[in-house]
């Protein structure tokens, strides 16, 4: 009988046996970074929600095959880039005219005001990314995946995660590069 | 300038710390003298921190109830659905050295009978009944009506009736 100090790989197995208990493991230990990856590369709560939903449902169906050759969250990360990058081919590119200024530096201005502003200003320039780099932008910088794991979640080779994480941070710094608060405090 | 912009590419793989131990004491060399690239890489630490201002809100209330029970109604759908017969699904499934053993195993049974087979023509007495197979040594309790059994038994007393009936 698996308990709670099981490893993931013996829970998906055991899953891929009929066990929805182990499958709520896998559930509750895995459904907060999963939640964190699909929010942070779609934008949008009902997207991700969808997407992480998806994710799990597709493990499930995929668990009776599972071989344990590589680490579970590296097998886990394939599936929901995959559903990710999917999902945004989908959708609408996200085109702004116009990015959101450099905030009001007067002194009635609210540190949580300017947070605020910071992460409008972050998630538009994320957003006015190619899908392949947001993703390796996300896994580097909010993952803290190394260039082998991003290869490996994004089935390529460490020179293309090199050269889409160059691209993607180039992207950035010319989006957000208008603001001064931001590279030139 | 072609020089710079090459450097230029491999800064953000120099501060990840991916670059060969080579690759990046020349990197360093190329910083330490080409001002340009030193305001870039400048630029590139002090993203991470601005990344960092994305927040992301907390994974929502019932999100892991929603999967459970999308789960548990694909399991019972899956139980429900017609048993669909597959013989090959277990070929399909087993690994290689397996599937040889399995051809061996196959080949070998054939071969086995075969070779048993031709050994009642060996002896000479070509003997095709049940009653005459089982008559080879060691082989009568493979018949029909071994010995000592009720089959056997009657048809003893079957024959000494016609035997008797016949004098």
């Amino acid at each position: 009988m698996l308990d709670s100090g099981d490893s993931d790989e013996l829970l998906v197995q055991a899953t891929g046996q009929g066990d929805l208990d182990a499958f709520n493991q896998i559930v509750e230990r895995h459904q907060g970074w999963a939640w964190r990856v699909a929010y942070r590369f779609i934008g949008n709560e009902e997207d991700a929600s969808d997407i992480v939903q998806e994710a799990f449902l597709r493990l499930l169906d995929a668990s009776g095959r599972y071989r344990p050759t590589a680490k579970f969250r590296t097998y886990f990360y394939q599936i929901i880039t995959r559903l990710c990058l999917d999902r945004a081919k989908k959708k609408q590119p996200l085109l702004l005219k116009t990015f959101p200024d450099a905030p009001d530096p007067s002194p009635d201005v609210t540190d949580t005001m300017m947070r605020q502003e910071a992460a409008i200003a972050v998630r538009a320039a994320l957003d006015g990314l190619p899908p392949s780099q947001r993703m390796a932008i996300v896994l580097r910088y909010y993952e803290d995946l190394n260039y082998k794991e991003i290869a490996l979640a994004l089935k390529m080779t460490t020179k293309a995660v090199e050269r889409l994480l160059a691209r993607g941070r180039d992207g950035l710094r010319v989006i957000l590069g208008n603001r001064d608060d931001f590279f030139h405090p | 300038m072609l020089s710079c912009l090459r450097y230029r590419n491999r800064l953000g793989a120099y501060l990840d710390g991916e670059l060969s131990p080579r690759r990046s004491k020349t990197v360093s060399a190329h910083v330490a003298r080409c001002k340009a690239c030193r305001v870039a890489l400048e630029e590139l630490r002090r993203l991470a921190p601005v990344m960092h201002a994305l927040e992301v809100p907390p994974v929502p209330a019932g999100l892991a109830d929603h999967v459970m029970a999308r789960a548990r109604t694909s399991a019972l759908r899956s139980h429900m659905e017609p048993v669909t017969w597959s013989p090959l699904e277990w070929w399909r499934m087993v690994s290689a050295p397996l599937r040889l053993a399995a051809c061996a195993t196959v080949l070998l049974a054939f071969f086995l009978g075969v070779a048993l087979g031709r050994g009642e023509f060996v002896f000479g007495n070509k003997q095709t009944t049940v009653a005459g197979t089982a008559s080879m040594e060691g082989f009568e309790w493979f018949s029909q009506t071994p010995p000592a059994s009720l089959g056997s038994t009657y048809l003893m007393l079957a024959s000494n009736d016609v035997g008797g009936r016949n004098r």
